[in-house]
């Protein structure tokens, strides 16, 4: 009993963890996102190695979240879409960081015990 | 195991990639072939036209070479350490401006007595300072070349714009090898598999 309460604490901050930014592709994108300020949809596929419409698909789920802002705009004829992270997207990707930290420096402690 | 997700590392590495097409790498071998084409030729104000040209020429091929191919991303690191250097720049080619002079009157003698030596070690300085402040650590290569040339220059019956010349050239003739590699890298994304253009 003690020993399953202790794994409990343990992995009780497995539960806060963002599971919207947990996804690998999304954790990807949310990743680069953060080290800068914006960047065009071109830029994130050739970080990322993702497709157009995969990465049109995680983009959007991280936009009706919050986290992400996107804007549409013209070069020339060509459409050119620019990606920021929002304040609650930044926030969010701090906190989830901090999360995972905690759950794996936790894991880490238990092993080596 | 590290249990922070790095993205010191993924900054370093986005940061990077503008530099992965080599047009820095040209500018700088064309500015040492225009001094050397100075000294040969007489024309001072060829390494500030190259400088202020070629710096802004550096811009337009980037928008015309290196986005279409990479995307683009904006970074506050890049724009403060672009703009460090080329103020940089700037300082350099004033206080070589006020230096020659000097030399040339003859007024301190170790300054003229060893000038080229000197020269190229003030340019191989500068060159490895903006290899350490955008962390492009293929220039400290180029600033050892840039001394060798100098110092071997220095000692040898060798013309003075030899130096500049030599490597000038190689170095020019390294980024263009970085932008061919670069080029068949990275492709232009064809339209019909742009998936914005599709929506």
């Amino acid at each position: 009993m003690k020993a399953e309460n202790e794994a409990g604490k343990i992995l009780e901050p497995i539960s806060n963890i963002d599971r919207l930014i947990h996804e690998p592709s999304r954790l990807t994108i949310m990743a680069h996102l953060y080290v800068v300020e914006s960047a065009d949809f071109l830029f994130l596929i050739r970080q990322t190695g993702m497709t157009w419409g995969n990465l049109s698909v995680h983009i959007s789920k991280l936009e009706a979240a919050g986290y992400l802002e996107v804007k549409k705009e013209f070069l020339g004829k060509k459409p050119h879409t620019v990606v920021s992270l929002t304040n609650k997207g930044r926030s969010a990707f701090k906190a989830y960081r901090k999360g995972m930290k905690e759950v794996l420096d936790g894991t880490k402690d238990s092993i080596l015990e | 195991m590290n249990s922070d997700i790095e993205t010191r590392k993924i900054k370093r590495k986005v940061y990077m990639t503008f530099f992965q097409d080599g047009l820095w790498d040209i500018f700088l071998g064309l500015f040492l072939l225009a001094w050397g084409l100075t000294v040969w030729f007489d024309l001072p104000w060829l390494p500030g036209g190259i400088f202020v040209g070629f710096f802004w020429m550096v811009f337009g091929l980037k928008k015309m070479i290196t986005y279409p191919r990479i995307g683009h991303a904006n970074t506050t690191e890049q724009r403060s350490r672009t703009l460090t250097i080329a103020i940089a720049g700037v300082v350099v080619l004033v206080a070589v401006v006020f230096l020659l002079p000097v030399v040339a009157k003859g007024e301190v003698q170790f300054l003229r007595n060893y000038f080229e030596f000197l020269f190229g070690s003030m340019i191989a300085i500068a060159v490895a300072l903006i290899g350490y402040w955008w962390r492009i650590y293929r220039w400290y290569l180029y600033a050892g070349m840039i001394f060798l040339f100098f110092v071997f220059n220095q000692w040898s019956e060798l013309s003075f714009n030899l130096s500049f010349i030599m490597s000038g050239w190689l170095i020019t003739l390294c980024g263009l090898n970085i932008l061919y590699r670069f080029l068949r890298r990275y492709p232009i994304v064809p339209e019909e598999d742009n998936y914005e253009s599709r929506k």
